[in-house]
């Protein structure tokens, strides 16, 4: 049942995630180019300087393209669903509603995670080319953070396109905002931090199965 | 249960993100510019001169609230700003006995200001070792960059690998030095743009204070001997060429130490009641007087001694800051408590709650009463709103907020 829907599922975002993982790879592509450029022009220890003692940012290309990410994925997965109700159709499947809806969204959780572990891994070699483990730690405290906000907007996303009912869409959608800008706007994040944004980026999840709720009782 | 569960999440995320948002743009609208005074001690009156500003224009004053202007200010505080009184050709020739020459006043004149985003930040842990007696005039970045581990390793810039030749070397100095690896403690001066280089000062796993640098391409190290009990929360290492100290050591407890090149013997600082984690601390130094002000939000304690770092003076002012004010007070009314994930006094991203007291009791009765009557015109019995009515009672506008704009369902899951 879980590889048929599946299959239902990667047929929807398969086109969206090839497109956002060759985007990855263009700014990832980018970075690379840049950090080469750097050494070229002002030499390794004028650069190890800039970045290590003045604290020079040279990987925050990549910021944005996990939020990207977790949005259109979210769109192709759920906005199809949502035309001609055809939702209503798969929840009337004979599997519990929210076990069907949080099958789906794990499908988009799993390849964005993929998606997001090729950009850590690759920005991990880039960065480890011409510097030291520590620049690497440095640079993947901060991807983390951008990477959970995708994850959280891809949940928050879902939910927004799934709430049949646009007035409690409007409220969904500041409160999604708010809650996402915390991820992009906090540097340099204490351990503290990263685990409560680990935390509530996950259980995020659960706004899908409320909206999904709404959905299936039709409440207005 | 679970669609319950949801509506919880849901409910608490519109709380921390409201308890974020609404008291920032309140203090967006609200928030007024409170300029701290600045508190200067003065070698002609011998007494403290304050300098405020009102909106656009500065003022000088002193503690009797006598008001001066910049040029009466400047006469009174010839050696800050003995360049402008040359210009003038009013710099004294001699001062409490002691002649004015503008070198000596040059190499006297320090300042040193210690924000607490600083002390509270830790920088990537790879710092250069410069060459310290190149026979250059000017200070030469080197090839690469050190880290004190298990061992002490240089880096290639160039190549990202490490020296072993180089690491080898100091790590084996370091070792007869009887220097415990890893280091706690990194704390230097890695700029160019200095008359001389000192090296780093660096903590070991012991906790003992060494001095290392590089001299002729070699390794110095030297244990500075300075007792281990201390618990340094930050050093401040600056190469000064009036060469009376390398720098200076901040303890947890608020405790601040010249290290000085007397061998390198502590000098400390009489200072109370520091508050690492809030006060700016401030040095201003002269032929005569080192003045230190401790700033926070809403009061300067400034302390003045002469070079031998005995009490002169001491001088304290106050003034309301922004919680106090009116629209503070209207916001303790209002809001519970106040998140922000960024704080002035750290350089961390973290949770940083402020939570307004016995004040907002009042606001979260309140809101609680209305979220009542809600509840009653929704038909939903106490048995089953009694979380919307905690939660409002706990987090005030923000749990309103929440309760009101998420229907409870409970209704529908019957």
């Amino acid at each position: 049942m879980y590889s048929a829907l599946f299959y239902k599922e990667w047929l929807k975002v398969r086109w969206a995630v090839f497109g956002l993982t060759i985007l990855s790879l263009l700014v990832l592509t980018y970075i690379a180019l840049d950090l080469a450029y750097y050494v070229e022009f002002m030499t390794a220890v004028g650069f190890w300087g800039n970045v290590i003692l003045l604290g020079m940012p040279f990987f925050t290309d990549i910021r944005y393209t996990p939020l990207l990410s977790g949005i259109i994925v979210a769109i192709v997965q759920f906005s199809p669903e949502m035309n001609l109700s055809r939702l209503k159709l798969t929840l009337h499947l004979p599997v519990e509603e929210n076990k069907l809806l949080f099958q789906m969204i794990s499908v988009g959780l799993l390849l964005l995670v993929l998606l997001f572990l090729i950009i850590t891994i690759l920005l991990w070699i880039i960065i480890g080319i011409y510097f030291p483990v520590e620049v690497v730690r440095f640079a993947l405290n901060s991807l983390a953070l951008w990477l959970l906000g995708g994850i959280a907007a891809y949940f928050l996303t879902s939910a927004i396109i799934l709430e049949p009912v646009w007035t409690r869409r409007l409220i969904l959608i500041p409160v999604a905002l708010g809650f996402i800008d915390l991820f992009y706007s906090s540097g340099n994040p204490h351990i503290q931090l990263t685990l409560f944004f680990i935390i509530t980026s996950v259980v995020a999840a659960l706004l899908i199965s409320y909206s999904g709720y709404h959905f299936k009782r039709g409440i207005k | 249960m679970l669609i319950k569960t949801s509506r919880i999440i849901y409910l608490l995320l519109i709380v921390f993100v409201a308890s974020i948002y609404l008291p920032k743009y309140y203090w967006m609208k609200f928030e007024k510019n409170i300029r701290n005074p600045m508190v200067y001690f003065s070698p002609v009156k011998k007494d403290f001169l304050i300098r405020g500003q009102n909106i656009n224009e500065l003022y000088y004053v002193d503690e009797k609230g006598k008001h001066y202007d910049r040029d009466q200010f400047e006469e009174l505080m010839p050696l800050l700003n003995y360049r402008q009184l040359v210009l003038d050709n009013k710099l004294p020739d001699s001062l409490n006995g002691e002649p004015l020459l503008m070198d000596k006043i040059r190499i006297n004149n320090i300042m040193l200001k210690i924000n607490p985003d600083e002390i509270d930040f830790k920088t990537i842990q790879l710092f250069p070792m410069l060459e310290s007696k190149s026979g250059r005039v000017r200070l030469e970045m080197p090839d690469d960059f050190f880290r004190i581990t298990n061992r002490f390793e240089f880096i290639d810039c160039a190549t990202n690998k490490i020296d072993e030749k180089k690491s080898a070397c100091f790590s084996t100095y370091l070792g007869v030095k009887k220097f415990a690896f890893p280091a706690k403690l990194i704390a230097g001066n890695p700029t160019t743009k200095k008359a001389f280089d000192e090296g780093y000062f660096v903590l070991d796993a012991k906790n003992n204070l060494f001095h290392i640098k590089m001299v002729k391409g070699k390794p110095f190290c030297v244990n500075t001997n300075i007792p281990d009990s201390l618990d340094v929360a930050y050093m401040k290492i600056m190469e000064m060429p009036l060469m009376e100290f390398y720098g200076l050591m901040i303890t947890r407890q608020g405790d601040v130490y010249f290290i000085s090149y007397d061998n390198y013997k502590l000098i400390k600082l009489p200072l109370k009641d520091y508050d690492i984690t809030k006060d700016v601390f401030a040095l201003m130094g002269d032929q005569f007087y080192r003045t230190v002000s401790l700033v926070n939000s809403q009061s300067i304690r400034t302390v003045v001694t002469d070079r031998k770092y005995r009490v002169v003076d001491t001088y304290k002012q106050t003034w309301k800051n922004n919680s106090e004010l009116r629209a503070g007070i209207a916001a303790s009314y209002l809001f519970p408590f106040t998140l922000k994930l960024n704080d002035e006094n750290s350089s961390y991203s973290n949770f940083y709650f402020q939570f307004s007291g016995s004040n907002a009791l009042i606001g979260s009765i309140i809101f609680a009463s209305i979220t009542f009557v809600i509840l009653r015109k929704r038909q939903i019995s106490l048995q089953k709103g009694w979380f919307d009515l905690l939660l409002v009672l706990i987090t005030g506008v923000f749990g309103f907020i929440a309760v009101s704009l998420v229907k409870n369902i409970d209704k529908y899951l019957e």
